[in-house]
């Protein structure tokens, strides 16, 4: 008896002990990953070290990157983090909001340099153009769905950000500036607007947009009976990984399929490094079995695609400037153009201009989120 | 430094094994920040110690409390500090807060570290003597000093303070002595002039404490006492954390000067989120959680707690390092 009592004292130490042993043996024992699936990002490897690294300090730095990233229970840890902030009161400090009804919000856009830079850029395009420019800009979720925010959050800016885009653009010839965030607030009652763990809209969002591009745009949306709506389980998006959240649940994502349309109507040409695929659907169902599930939509991203569409009831050439708001957006545009030219400055590094002429469009749709106009670099690169 | 000069001054003996000379150079405990361990004071232990499982249960308890107020309060509070510099319009208060945090991040990042330090040396068989004894609650900078970083301040005593003649060599001399240590405690923390005007900043605190404040500051009331304190003590931390003079006065400038207001709204936000950990913090600065622990210590179900907090602190530390990857080392510059 006085022994157990004895050995009870010491149990911290058993407990201190065994972690510190059992760390290093599961680093031995669990197999190096290359890919984390839910950072989207390769993992360091084991670094070599050679005389010279060992003594810039190079290896230790690598190595310590290389422990980090290879950390056995990861998930479990980074998750137990995740829910420490959130009882300690520091929610969204990692740059996520935990919200009402299981949403998961991006924090507060903040205006940067960038976005002046950005907006240069785009009037000197918009302006020597020659055609007719829509610019639309998507307001994030956390400013849409304010009342679902934690109570104590910071200030959603997005309608002094996007009131500032529209002045510039309206300023400019050729530029066109196209408001969905009144509708958006005003339909965020009824609809979901934005997936709840993606910081993306939802089929239902994009199509939203559609019908008030079409009023702007001069076109007929494809009234919302025509579709089918497709829905798929386990969708988990890119703001559930950033939480850390685990116990977050899944939701489902939609593919809208137009039933009206003749089938093979409409084609998708992928032009990724010089090489052309053609596929005859907009949607990519076996990339929803993959961890990017959101890549379903026209593969996710490529430089260029074009969509061609020989039944469509004009004969009118549409480029988009986009980011990967647009993948979901694109095929509802598909049944208002003969041909859809999506251009993503991120990847696709050749002169904008050269498309213009080239590809004779009649209009251009620049359609970015609000984070990209306000943090993108790449919208530099859109000569 | 400290072996030549004990075996110079006959304070220690001559350590003719080689061993047991390279153990306390290399002694882990002290290399990097921890506490500053005098030869004489270890020379018998590292021949002989007894190392057993009730001093290592001791030194993983320790070792556990720095770990969790580097990690846990340390880092966080340093998170907090960072935000609100960077916001130049936080407003008054928003300002206060912000160097509160950094109040609060020193003292946790460095007393951790020496409670590791300690912990790590109890778990060899090594008795380190206590390094900080909760500095916050002084009620004047002179026992602030007797209070923070012991061992720093008793190695410029003993080395430098009394071979200069301490104070038995009339006034003049000792408020050059003090001076003279004040100076190189400024430098020890590193080569640049804020740290010289912060060594000289406690210098002139002290000397007009030795004058007149400290009778004063006696008959006060307590509250008055520790107020003035923290607040010498936090506008210390200022101009410990600006090199850039520019930069120091420009944080003066925002304590002082209410040019953006009380406390902008994103700052408020940001008080919000850390109010419970700038609390526990707070709470952490007086000995009331351990002189709550002394009452069950010595129970028979006192490994209970112990076991579950080793556990604890040992899982959400280890998830907040895996996870945040923000563990500047803030003592690798000096």
């Amino acid at each position: 008896m006085k022994q157990t009592k004895k050995f009870l004292k010491y149990m911290p130490t058993f407990v201190f002990c065994l972690v510190l042993f059992i760390i290093p043996v599961l680093y031995l024992c669990i197999a190096d990953s290359d890919f984390s699936a839910l950072e989207k990002r390769k993992l360091s490897r084991f670094p070599t070290p050679t005389v010279e690294t060992v003594f810039s300090g190079e290896f230790g730095k690598a190595f310590e990157t290389y422990l980090n990233d290879q950390m056995p229970l990861r998930t479990f840890f980074v998750g137990t983090n995740a829910y420490y902030d959130q009882i300690s009161g520091r929610n969204g400090m990692n740059g996520i909001y935990k919200a009402k009804d299981n949403y998961l919000m991006v924090t507060p856009i903040e205006e940067t340099s960038t976005l002046d830079n950005n907006l240069r850029f785009l009037g000197e395009f918009i302006e020597s153009s020659n055609v007719p420019n829509y610019v639309c800009i998507v307001p994030t979720s956390g400013y849409i769905y304010n009342d679902k925010l934690p109570l104590n959050h910071a200030e959603y800016k997005d309608d002094k950000i996007i009131d500032k885009v529209q002045k510039n653009i309206e300023s400019v010839p050729n530029g066109n500036f196209i408001n969905i965030t009144d509708k958006f607030k005003e339909l965020s009652s009824q609809e979901q607007l934005y997936y709840k763990t993606d910081h993306h809209w939802t089929a239902t969002g994009a199509y939203e947009c559609y019908k008030i591009l079409g009023e702007k745009m001069n076109f007929t949306p494809t009234p919302k009976t025509s579709f089918k709506v497709e829905s798929y389980d386990n969708f988990y998006g890119t703001n559930y990984a950033k939480s850390a959240l685990w116990f977050t649940p899944s939701e489902s994502i939609e593919l809208w399929v137009n039933q009206d349309r003749p089938s093979n109507s409409v084609k998708l040409y992928i032009n990724e490094g010089g090489e052309l695929t053609v596929s005859n659907d907009l949607f990519f169902r076996e990339n929803l079995k993959t961890s990017d599930q959101y890549t379903a939509y026209l593969d996710g991203n490529h430089g260029i695609v074009t969509i061609k569409n020989d039944n469509s009831s004009r004969d009118k050439r549409l480029l988009i400037l986009r980011d990967s708001y647009s993948h979901c957006l694109a095929p509802f545009l598909a049944d208002n153009y003969s041909e859809i030219v999506l251009a993503d400055v991120r990847y696709y590094l050749s002169p904008v201009s050269e498309i213009l002429k080239k590809e004779n469009i009649d209009e251009v749709l620049i359609i970015y989120s609000l984070d990209s106009i306000v943090n993108s670099t790449d919208i530099a690169g859109i000569y | 430094m400290s072996y030549t000069i004990d075996v110079y001054r006959n304070d220690a003996h001559k350590q003719k094994n080689f061993i047991t000379f390279g153990t306390y150079v290399s002694l882990f405990p002290q290399l990097i920040a921890g506490p500053i361990v005098r030869y004489r004071d270890v020379e018998e232990q590292l021949i002989e110690r007894h190392e057993n499982l009730e001093q290592f249960t001791d030194g993983v308890k320790i070792f556990m409390i720095g770990l969790c107020k580097k990690v846990l309060l340390a880092n966080q509070m340093g998170k907090l500090w960072d935000i609100i510099r960077a916001d130049t319009s936080a407003g008054i208060l928003g300002s206060w807060i912000g160097i509160i945090g950094y109040t609060l991040q020193i003292y946790f990042d460095f007393c951790g570290y020496s409670e590791m330090a300690i912990g790590l040396g109890k778990m060899f068989g090594f008795d380190f003597l206590k390094n900080f004894d909760y500095p916050y609650i002084s009620k004047s900078i002179t026992e602030f000093w007797r209070r923070w970083h012991i061992s720093l301040s008793t190695w410029f005593k003993e080395y430098i303070y009394i071979p200069l003649g301490g104070n038995r060599k009339g006034l003049p001399r000792q408020i050059f002595n003090m001076f003279v240590v004040w100076a190189l405690t400024g430098i020890w923390h590193g080569a640049n002039y804020n740290f010289i005007l912060w060594g000289l900043y406690f210098f002139v605190i002290l000397m007009l404490e030795k004058s007149f404040l400290l009778k004063w500051l006696k008959k006060a009331p307590s509250a008055l006492a520790h107020i003035y304190s923290l607040i010498l003590i936090i506008l210390g931390w200022v101009i410990f954390y600006f090199e850039d003079m520019k930069q120091l006065w420009a944080y003066v400038g925002r304590l002082f000067v209410p040019s953006s207001g009380l406390i902008s709204p994103a700052s408020m936000v940001t008080l919000t989120a850390y109010l419970p950990l700038l609390l526990i913090a707070c709470f952490a600065c007086t000995p009331i959680a351990k002189n709550l622990y002394g009452k069950i210590e010595k129970k028979s179900w006192s490994w209970i707690p112990d076991t579950i907090l080793c556990l604890l602190g040992l899982v959400v530390s280890v998830a907040s390092l895996v996870s945040s990857g923000y563990n500047p080392f803030l003592y690798f510059k000096f």
